[in-house]
């Protein structure tokens, strides 16, 4: 037992199953995808095996790539395997642009940590995963910056 | 004639940061010294309820151990905080319906010598739903509230000084507390003063993992009047779980299960938060506790920093909450030593930390998408 990054791990890896395999087929194109609703039309994520809302058949299909902080945090203590050289860094709950809806958690990349914010426009780079062969997404930081709470959706005004 | 139950005896081991012992020897002390405190023998014990996250010891190993033919009853929950109130319904409802006389609950763990989250034996495949996590470097749960403290932030403009002020107060009671883990006072400058783990927290906005377990003893209120102790009796349960859990895809995270479960426990039970003399709220995070007092109703929402700052949740103020100190001052056994504060405040056993003359108490657990409270009452 040693704490995490204390050794020469590597980052975690996805297992994927039946349903997930092709998210990360879609990764290794270089394409960001999720579930979608072959009858209804609902994005689903994370995975299921039939859409929640209609019971109907999911398919994978291509998001634009761009989308909104929901919320992020900084990580300082060392609690991954193979992430202790990039400390602190920044993960972020981005939404979608083409579903409200749906939070995807990825590093923010190429900012300091001190430069995210809530409502900040970001755009996915698809990067290799250090360790094995899969490519994982993660988020930059949109030049026009911070957009309104009103595109983000969800959340009630205080 | 309908049964109605009663807790009658509590017990506990140390809270340590090295128990040198295991969970099993733990569970055993711990039940051994609450059927002591009710007045019980062992042999009176027909049911046991439990729960853990894979790093416990079951039900029937701890009857074994004890020394039991067996259980008529048990119930070996998985789940986190989220089910530590659930666990205490659960007994409560064995007892009622007849399935069993007398229900030990218990809670055994080493979280600070034994697996620790942020520790591994070996490089992680990650399947389920962590797949889209953890190559992140995004799966602890700590990770989990810092966003949802984060969005509660931008939302209501709440502060580092309003986490800290959670922090402040809750340790403060501790010190008090002769079982506490931490016991110095702690100020709001060594607060800031400390380091981050995952901002917005700091390591004083997270609970205090602890080696130890704690139990308590269900059984009839009719046969309780013949035990040495003041029974405190279940008013009403409710739990929730939202999104199945997957706290990420939660709709607002400025609120938490608490604001499905609060409206429906004032409803059940036809209490309001201002019936009550204290609170043991789940803390697993300063956070937690943030949300859940405004989910609850002891404050409005964003108003919880000022309303822990300017004295209303401890002596003298509106509510007591977290007289031991919680999670993050008495220690983390996974939110079921709230429900052994609740029972010692009730009987008025609380000693120089007694709040007055308590009538009434909500105990709640878990923390964001999934969690459940009660209010207990005296008898």
């Amino acid at each position: 037992m040693s704490r995490a990054g204390s050794s020469e791990m590597p980052p975690p890896q996805p297992a994927p199953d039946s349903h997930s395999k092709p998210y990360w087929e879609h990764l290794a194109r270089g394409e960001l995808a999720i579930q979608r609703c072959q009858a209804c039309r609902e994005w689903q994520f994370p995975v299921l095996e039939f859409c929640r809302r209609c019971g109907g058949a999911l398919g994978y299909e291509k998001l634009c790539g761009e989308g909104t902080i929901y919320s992020y945090l900084v990580q300082h203590h060392n609690v991954a395997p193979g992430f202790d050289a990039l400390r602190p860094y920044a993960i972020a709950l981005v939404t979608p642009d083409e579903a409200a809806h749906v939070r995807l958690a990825a590093r923010i990349v190429e900012a300091a940590p001190d430069e995210v914010r809530i409502g900040q426009r970001v755009r996915v780079e698809i990067v290799d995963l250090a360790g094995g062969d899969y490519k994982l997404p993660v988020f930059a930081l949109l030049a026009d910056g911070a957009s309104s709470d009103a595109v983000q959706g969800g959340d009630p005004p205080g | 004639m309908k049964r109605e139950a009663a807790i009658v005896g509590i017990g506990r081991t140390a809270y340590s940061r090295n128990s040198g012992k295991t969970t099993l020897a733990m569970a055993v002390e711990a039940t051994r010294n609450a059927l002591a405190d009710a007045g019980l023998s062992l042999n009176d014990v027909d049911g046991m309820v439990a729960f853990s996250t894979g790093d416990s010891v079951s039900t029937g190993a701890v009857g074994y151990a004890l020394g039991l033919d067996g259980l008529y009853f048990q119930s070996d929950v998985a789940g986190g905080g989220n089910v530590a109130a659930l666990v205490m319904s659960q007994a409560f409802m064995a007892v009622e319906s007849g399935n069993c006389d007398v229900a030990v609950v218990y809670r055994s763990l080493n979280s600070c010598s034994g697996h620790r989250f942020g520790t591994f034996a070996g490089p992680i495949q990650a399947g389920g739903d962590s797949q889209f996590s953890a190559p992140h470097g995004y799966m602890v749960p700590g990770q989990w509230f810092a966003m949802w403290a984060r969005r509660h932030m931008h939302t209501y403009g709440t502060s580092h000084d309003d986490f800290g002020a959670i922090a402040v107060t809750y340790r403060n009671h501790a010190v008090n507390n002769s079982h506490a883990m931490a016991r110095s006072p702690l100020t709001l400058e060594e607060y800031h003063d400390s380091r981050w783990i995952m901002e917005p927290f700091h390591i004083y906005d997270c609970a205090l993992e602890a080696d130890g377990a704690c139990a308590l003893v269900v059984t009839t209120r009719e046969r309780a009047r013949d035990l040495k102790h003041r029974p405190v009796r279940l008013l009403g349960h409710v739990g929730y779980t939202g999104k199945a859990g997957l706290n990420d895809q939660w709709d607002d995270m400025t609120c938490m299960y608490s604001a499905f479960v609060a409206p429906r426990l004032w409803d059940r039970t036809g209490l309001a938060p201002s019936d009550m003399d204290f609170a043991c709220l789940y803390d697993c995070f300063t956070y937690t506790a943030l949300a859940t007092t405004e989910d609850f109703g002891f404050c409005e929402k964003g108003e919880a920093g000022s309303f822990y700052r300017s004295g209303r949740a401890t002596y003298g103020g509106d509510i007591v909450i977290n007289p031991h100190g919680g999670l993050l001052s008495e220690g983390y056994i996974h939110g079921l030593n709230h429900h052994v504060e609740a029972v010692l405040q009730l009987r008025g056993d609380a000693g120089v930390r007694q709040v007055e003359e308590p009538e009434l108490c909500l105990v709640s657990a878990g923390a964001a998408a999934y969690g459940s409270a009660l209010v207990y009452a005296g008898d």
